[in-house]
């Protein structure tokens, strides 16, 4: 009998066919076509991951991911220019990626910026480090990513730079025909240096896209990065993707993540903290309904000693969807003296919403300070009766209640407008489940 | 003003009973002291009073101003004039006080058919409530009783009572796990707001709080009922004697 693993899925078959066509024709030089056609091999050898895979054990994209639409050649065509999303309506002082080389009203100051074409010809040193943080064996879906991403965005954030204004890109997800895009973004962020990133994902609920995006940060010493990611509205787009980060010492990174948007998605973080004295927090708000999937993985790797670590997440759980949460902080035998705080809160608003919550730590080192909590539950009925007495009908003391719940998140974001923008994110998330 | 006719009461879905036949009348202008022991009821009666949906009403009526609200939900309770300060205010995480009163009191006006509050008319209506009990306006603004001490909350309950103005109050236990001075502050923040509108109906375990809280009337609930009903000295009465007999009796 066949086993399950060895027959190729769909999605599996379709690429096997597409790719070497698309290897002839997808941008690179010698080097990085070779380099694409190892990657498929190793995604060809391992398949999409499945639930014998531990670390897909609840997101079995065998089973899940949907038959693959036609490869997009060209991302940032998708990349808005008018302010279609909620974040862009409320933060306006925002430097915006209308192109992979372009930036409405120039290019800031001590930035670089380049697509896949000019970095092969101006900077062939970034083309080669992709991959530097994220390599092939990262997963399967990192392989596929490498295979078929057919343009990239390189920025760059000189040494000392310290931008005022947030850089953003906002990609629309149209309606319209189904198509796959390998979007592939690697950053810099040098010595000193102190940027904030917005990488947004809208569009319209019918939209449907496949996304595979992968997402790889160099924080340099004494730098400071925020990275807000986005994920809103496109209730039928399928949407992984991969982000790794390397810090080096005395460097400070925030990734914030507001995920409400997808029918199936992955989110899968890999922070390093490779140099001392640094810190870094991961943290995020999950919203989730009808029959939506959304998982999010966190990786908190502890090689340095000396280093800070904070993880909180906050899922709402809607109708029959269905949350993951796995985190583990890894502490290696030298990372002496880490501090690292993991939450993930998950409030279950139906009787048919799932939430898989797994926090884990793995400590070899023997002079730490670690801690890990998950809790899963209904609101609170004593509290929406104490709400209920004071006034307020139950919709509007379950909104309040859930809106504070994931306000408790949000506030870590240090930009008052970004704030303001994500609590709003969560407030148009209520009203539609009011109205519905 | 409340009249409560026969009431009896169960747990939700249970054959507990918890209130058996209770009748009691409060009218406009009067303070009204319930004074019982453990397990006796109170607590169950403002619950029921203010429509938490744990019980089953088996018999009896529940009437504000001559009308049922037997059938209302808790928030159109408290919108047609009831209020009631708990005994354990609850922690709200992440609702910052000002936030949440400001919601309520709309709420209320809303379903009132009333316009929003302004905010330069809010502000001052909370400030002068919280200098009155000695509130400190930094606590505004953090997260609604998280952190707060037990007399912190109970301050900030009466707070809220001050600024939705009820037609009826339930006070229940408000003395407990209160100071002296705490006690003082509640009490003459309580004291403030009577008037002759406004009914209401103080549940304690000890005379302490009605020699600052002075009712006209005062229930002894046992099992369940009101088993004796009379003036101030009822409650010096049983200072001094204690429950049994009453208990005893019923």
């Amino acid at each position: 009998m066949m086993s399950e693993e060895t027959h190729k899925t769909p999605f599996e078959a379709t690429l096997a066919a597409d790719f070497p066509l698309h290897l002839l024709a997808v941008l690179g030089d010698a080097t990085l076509k070779k380099r694409r056609a190892a990657a498929f091999d190793l995604f060809e050898a391992q398949g999409l991951p499945s639930r014998r895979n531990e670390d897909w054990h609840y997101t079995d994209l065998r089973r899940l991911m949907p038959a693959a639409a036609l490869t997009m050649l060209d991302p940032m065509s998708h990349a808005s220019p008018e302010g279609t999303d909620p974040i862009t309506g409320i933060v306006q002082n925002h430097s915006r990626l209308t192109h992979s080389t372009q930036i409405d009203g120039g290019i800031p100051k001590g930035v670089e910026l380049y697509s896949l074409k000019t970095a092969l010809r101006l900077r062939p040193d970034l083309v080669a480090r992709l991959g530097s943080v994220l390599p092939e064996s990262t997963s399967p879906i990192v392989a596929l990513n490498t295979a078929f991403f057919s343009d990239a965005t390189f920025v760059v954030v000189r040494a000392g730079t310290k931008l005022d204004r947030p850089l953003h890109a906002n990609y629309l997800n149209r309606e319209g025909m189904p198509l796959r895009m390998d979007a592939r973004l690697f950053i810099v962020v040098e010595d000193g240096a102190e940027a904030t990133f917005i990488h947004s994902v809208t569009g319209s609920e019918d939209a449907n896209l496949q996304v595979n995006s992968v997402i790889e940060l160099l924080v340099g010493n004494d730098a400071k990065f925020n990275l807000i990611r986005s994920n809103i509205g496109s209730l039928k787009s399928t949407t992984l993707q991969t982000i790794g980060a390397r810090l080096a010492a005395r460097s400070e990174m925030n990734f914030f993540f507001l995920n409400a948007g997808s029918s199936l998605s992955r989110t899968e973080v890999r922070m390093t903290f490779a140099g001392e004295y640094s810190r870094g927090a991961l943290r995020g708000v999950n919203l989730l309904r009808g029959e939506q999937h959304g998982d999010i993985t966190l990786m908190v790797d502890h090689v340095a000693p000396n280093c800070e670590s904070r993880e909180l997440f906050r899922h709402v759980v809607d109708g029959s969807a269905t949350g993951v949460f796995q985190g583990k902080i890894m502490v290696k035998k030298d990372a002496q003296k880490t501090d690292g705080q993991m939450a993930s809160n998950a409030i279950l608003l139906s009787d048919d919403a799932v939430m898989n919550n797994k926090p884990e730590l793995e400590i070899f080192a023997d002079d730490v300070v670690c801690a890990h909590g998950a809790t899963c539950g209904a609101l609170d009925d004593d509290l929406l009766f104490y709400l209920q007495a004071r006034g307020l009908p139950r919709a509007e003391a379950e909104s309040l209640m859930i809106q504070a719940f994931c306000g408790e998140a949000i506030e870590f974001v240090s930009e008052e407008q970004l704030r303001n923008a994500l609590n709003q994110v969560v407030a148009n998330w209520l009203a539609t489940r009011a109205a519905a | 003003m409340l009249e409560i006719r026969n009431l009896t009461v169960r747990i939700a879905g249970t054959d507990t009973q918890i209130l058996n036949g209770l009748n009691l009348t409060v009218k406009a202008g009067e303070v009204a002291a319930i004074m019982g022991p453990n397990g006796s009821g109170k607590s169950t009666l403002s619950y029921v009073v203010a429509g938490k949906e744990d019980y089953d009403v088996v018999e009896g009526d529940i009437l504000l101003n001559g009308e049922s609200i037997l059938e209302m939900e808790a928030h159109e309770r408290a919108a047609a004039g009831l209020f009631l300060a708990f005994q354990y205010p609850l922690e709200i995480p992440g609702v910052a006080t000002m936030t949440f009163l400001k919601a309520v009191l709309n709420a209320q006006r809303k379903a009132r058919g009333e316009d929003e509050i302004g905010p330069g008319d809010f502000m001052k209506s909370v400030r002068g409530a919280a200098a009155q009990l000695k509130i400190d306006p930094e606590m505004l603004k953090r997260a609604l009783n998280v952190g707060f001490s037990g007399g912190e909350k109970k301050r900030m309950e009466i707070l809220q009572m001050a600024l939705l103005q009820p037609k009826f109050a339930i006070l229940d236990e408000t003395d407990s796990g209160l100071d002296i001075d705490a006690l003082r502050v509640v009490s003459e923040g309580v004291n403030a707001l009577r008037s002759p509108e406004r009914g209401m109906l103080v549940i304690t375990h000890y005379q302490r709080l009605l020699d600052h809280i002075r009712p006209d009337t005062v229930h002894v609930m046992a099992k369940g009922r009101i088993v004796k009903s009379g003036g101030p000295e009822l409650a010096l009465e049983l200072e001094a004697n204690g429950y049994r007999d009453y208990v005893d009796a019923a």
